[in-house]
């Protein structure tokens, strides 16, 4: 219901709501150009200033075994209508900033995995972190470089180890319609995800 | 969470004088909603101090803090499904 006098403006404003999808991958898997392409602002990047625990300082033992890291992630914005808005934020593709995908992954309607299948080991991990921690459903993308792919999608779930119910496309990541086909498959899947998995405590 | 949306409560009222010179700031850009992660990009604030004001804010009452939908609970099905629509309906 829509009413126009100014003091419902503020109510009106207060319905708006907003979600979010993690974009994952290996580095250099396409994850920004997707979110580029599916966005309609241009990708902002954002720092976040993460703690990690240091590894191999064995050369001083006074100080914490914490430094603080600053990370550089990139966001996109679609406005589905007045009320709604969605994020697609692009995890760093580093192995050493996996440990802020928590952060980012917490309070997500689901992920989606970007996979260049000319360096699929560089996409294991993200398989293996979702896999693991089944909190948000995710799906797989397969990024199709120079427009072909050297493996089928089952040759892929097979090396990935990805689960039978997880969907697998492919498409190209600087396409914006092929691009928002991966959001639609996502949300399709999260939404069928909802429907049949048990309710968690 | 970097997705959430703020407003300034009374977007027609001038900030508290009080407040710290960065909070002032995220009070006058969210006269116009923004997400967490867009207030913190547009006044290049790290994300964990965006979010340590904006609750000081909240909590004040000068900033409203929107609902996010996370798709966790079944009842939130109807809005994934309208946010599906709606990608259909922009990607078509």
């Amino acid at each position: 219901m829509v009413s126009n006098d100014f003091s419902s403006d503020k109510r009106s404003n207060r319905k708006k709501m907003s979600s979010k999808i993690v974009i994952a991958g290996g580095f250099g898997a396409g994850k920004t150009t997707l979110v580029h392409s599916v966005s309609e602002i241009p990708p902002v990047t954002t720092e976040a200033i993460m703690t990690e625990a240091s590894i191999g300082h064995d050369d001083n033992s006074i100080t914490p075994d914490k430094t603080t890291t600053t990370v550089a992630m990139d966001f996109g914005r679609i406005t589905i209508d007045e009320e709604l808005v969605m994020y697609m934020f692009g995890t760093p593709g580093q192995a050493r900033f996996w440990f802020m995908w928590d952060d980012l992954v917490r309070g997500a309607v689901g992920a989606v995995v970007v996979v260049d299948c000319r360096r699929l080991a560089d996409s294991f991990d993200a398989v293996d972190y979702f896999e693991t921690n089944k909190r948000i459903p995710y799906i797989v993308a397969l990024n199709k470089f120079e427009g072909h792919l050297d493996y089928t999608s089952e040759q892929v779930r097979e090396a990935l180890e990805v689960s039978p119910e997880v969907p697998i496309i492919d498409f190209d990541a600087r396409n914006r319609l092929s691009g928002g086909e991966v959001l639609k498959t996502l949300l399709r899947y999260a939404l069928e995800h909802n429907r049949t998995s048990e309710p968690v405590a | 969470m970097v997705q959430t949306l703020v407003s300034t409560s009374e977007p027609g009222q001038d900030p508290p004088g009080t407040l710290m010179p960065e909070s002032i700031n995220i009070y006058k850009l969210c006269r116009e909603t923004r997400s967490l992660a867009e207030v913190s990009a547009e006044l290049n604030i790290p994300l964990g101090v965006t979010q340590v004001l904006v609750s000081d804010l909240a909590e004040q009452d000068l900033v409203y803090i929107h609902p996010t939908i996370t798709g966790s609970s079944p009842s939130e099905n109807q809005v994934l499904e309208r946010a599906l629509r709606g990608l259909e309906r922009l990607f078509q």
